[in-house]
């Protein structure tokens, strides 16, 4: 009777260890929502105007999300290095946490873009593989963030605009650290908690030019600059 | 009976295995570090070198298929016999003869290289490949398709399975296997080598003697044995060609400081690795030591050892060539097991 009595019990904590949830523990889904002035931005075919001046369509949409961090009763933190591509709505735009210890966290942390080490460390495989287009060739380095579309203000090849931004090496290195705020987010052993964090490009487009800032692929004063403006255009939704 | 059988499956078994290793092509190749020399760069434990992926490495680097149009593999612009570079042309054609920017570079003893490419763009050996795979004027082609082209050959798959474990080809395993290949194309054998360690073969005469005598007083600095590059980057005193305007090593770092420096290259097989220097304007080795002796172009990032001018005798300038010379290592320009994979 004990023996079964053990037995059974092994077999809960198996079943609780596998599904990454364990007594004390709880998982939570970051998803990323790219937004344009606060409304969804649909990948494509919408046409978005900027206070600025310039209107455009936003055809890709990628970045990188590395050392993601809670912060409060407890302390949480996970290494992995992620691609966020909007193209795939959703499902390519969250970071799935799992362990956690539970207890409310009122600050996350992460940084957009790849560490310095997975830039040095050779052929690289998941999120980091290089067929993905993320990764420079001639001057080795991930694109952390890339943002392709069109505009009428760009006097380019089909209109388009390109912001490659990446680059590890100093003085022109483009990860960079994103504080958020949380409103006292609590993590449920055994549960998953959802966390929604706004991507609002309009805030990025603001602060150029399409005229004159179009067009950029390569680790520089400029991509560390750009890399400035897009730490900033993240927000804690709920 | 039961006893037997078990024996007789593991016999089996043993027999298996024995004609996998076989078909993976045998013993793992050993990497050798050569006595006196620093130990290699190259993180060996996180691509340890075997048969199967050295083999998948030799296979793609002489296949086509990593091209756009299936016409141009690395060893295109990469041959055995001339230390794995492109000779006779000062700058490299590619696919649909497009003509690049720079002359292509050999490849020997990469395991000690910290930097790759003339401007050292690169910062490690696995992410090489991606650059003539994606360049326009050479392969033109993307990683993604090379994937895919390679996941939908049987042959590959197989290989794949064989190096990797599982059949499925990914941009990591491609490029690690192309490493593995690479990895072993070391050259330690010339004659300079065999007068390093007193062995039958290296006996110099006066002349190389002489020859070594000038280098290591004038050139040894920036080509340091036993690799014959300290692995840097130099103003060499080259005007920029006004065609192609490349200043090098400042278009990868946007430091004016790097204006017109270049990778110090290897001079291991240099009688075979014609035409020289970047953009391969110099055809002949005399034409290089004419260039150092008369040449150089003072600019604000010339060299600090270029500053006072190297000068040399005739019979000097005639024994350094003599020198260069024996650092042709024809074992392994003709080593089998670096040449096209017959079938």
């Amino acid at each position: 009777m004990a023996q079964w009595k053990c037995f059974f019990q092994m077999t809960l904590l198996g079943l609780v260890m596998g599904s990454g949830v364990s007594a004390q523990t709880g998982a939570m889904n970051i998803t990323f929502r790219p937004r344009f002035d606060g409304a969804p931005l649909v990948p494509g075919n919408e046409l978005y105007h900027t206070p600025s001046g310039d209107s455009l369509y936003l055809d890709v949409l990628r970045f990188y999300v590395s050392h993601v961090q809670l912060e409060g009763e407890k302390g949480f933190e996970d290494n992995h290095c992620r691609l966020m591509d909007a193209e795939g709505g959703d499902s390519t735009l969250t970071v799935v946490l799992k362990n956690i210890p539970a207890g409310n966290y009122g600050s996350l942390k992460f940084m957009v873009g790849t560490d310095s080490l997975s830039n040095v460390s050779g052929a690289m495989e998941g999120d980091l593989d290089p067929t993905l287009g993320m990764y420079w060739a001639w001057n080795s380095g991930y694109i952390n963030v890339k943002m392709e579309g069109r505009s009428k203000s760009c006097k380019t090849l089909h209109q388009a605009f390109t912001f490659h931004i990446g680059g590890y090496l100093p003085p022109y290195q483009t990860i960079r650290k994103v504080a958020l705020p949380l409103n006292g987010i609590n993590v449920k052993a055994g549960e998953t908690t959802t966390v929604l964090v706004n991507v609002d490009l309009m805030r990025f487009f603001t602060t150029i030019q399409l005229a004159q800032t179009n067009t950029l692929m390569k680790p520089s004063k400029q991509a560390a600059a750009l890399a400035d403006v897009f730490s900033g255009i993240f927000s804690f939704a709920r | 009976m039961n006893r037997l059988k078990s024996l007789s499956l593991s016999a089996l078994l043993g027999l298996f295995f024995a004609l996998l290793s076989f078909t993976a092509g045998g013993e793992d190749p050993v990497f050798v570090v050569p006595a006196g020399w620093p130990q290699p760069v190259y993180n060996f434990s996180k691509n340890p070198v075997t048969a199967a992926g050295f083999q998948l490495g030799r296979q793609l680097f002489y296949d086509p298929l990593l091209s756009r149009d299936t016409t141009v593999s690395c060893a295109n612009c990469h041959l055995q016999a001339t230390g794995f570079t492109h000779v006779d042309h000062a700058l490299s054609h590619g696919i649909d003869d497009k003509i690049g920017r720079r002359n292509s570079p050999v490849i020997m003893n990469m395991a000690w290289s910290t930097s790759f490419m003339w401007d050292g763009g690169v910062n490690h050996l696995d992410m090489q490949p991606i650059n003539p795979i994606t360049s326009a004027v050479e392969m033109d082609e993307t990683m993604e398709n090379v994937v895919r082209k390679l996941n939908g050959s049987p042959k590959y798959r197989d290989m794949f399975a064989a190096a990797f474990g599982d059949g499925t080809a990914t941009g990591q395993r491609t490029l690690l296997a192309l490493s593995q290949f690479v990895l072993m194309l070391n050259s330690y054998n010339a004659k300079y080598d065999k007068y390093m360690r007193h062995e039958p073969g290296g006996e110099f005469t006066a002349q190389e003697v002489n020859g070594l005598r000038v280098f290591r007083q004038h050139c040894a600095s920036c080509h340091t044995e036993p690799l014959f590059t300290n692995g840097g980057f130099a103003n060499n005193g080259l005007p920029a060609d006004t065609a192609l305007m490349d200043f090098g090593r400042w278009h990868i770092t946007e430091n004016p400081a790097d204006s017109l420096k270049f990778k110090v290259p290897t001079l291991r097989n240099i009688q075979f690795t014609y035409p020289y220097m970047h953009d391969g304007r110099f055809k002949k080795l005399q034409q290089v030591i004419s260039h150092y002796t008369a040449g150089i172009q003072s600019s604000a990032t010339l060299d600090e050892k270029l500053r006072l001018p190297i000068v040399l005798s005739h019979e000097e300038k005639v024994d350094l060539v003599a020198f260069l010379h024996t650092l042709t290592d024809r074992e392994f320009l003709f080593d089998k097991r670096f040449g096209f994979p017959h079938e």
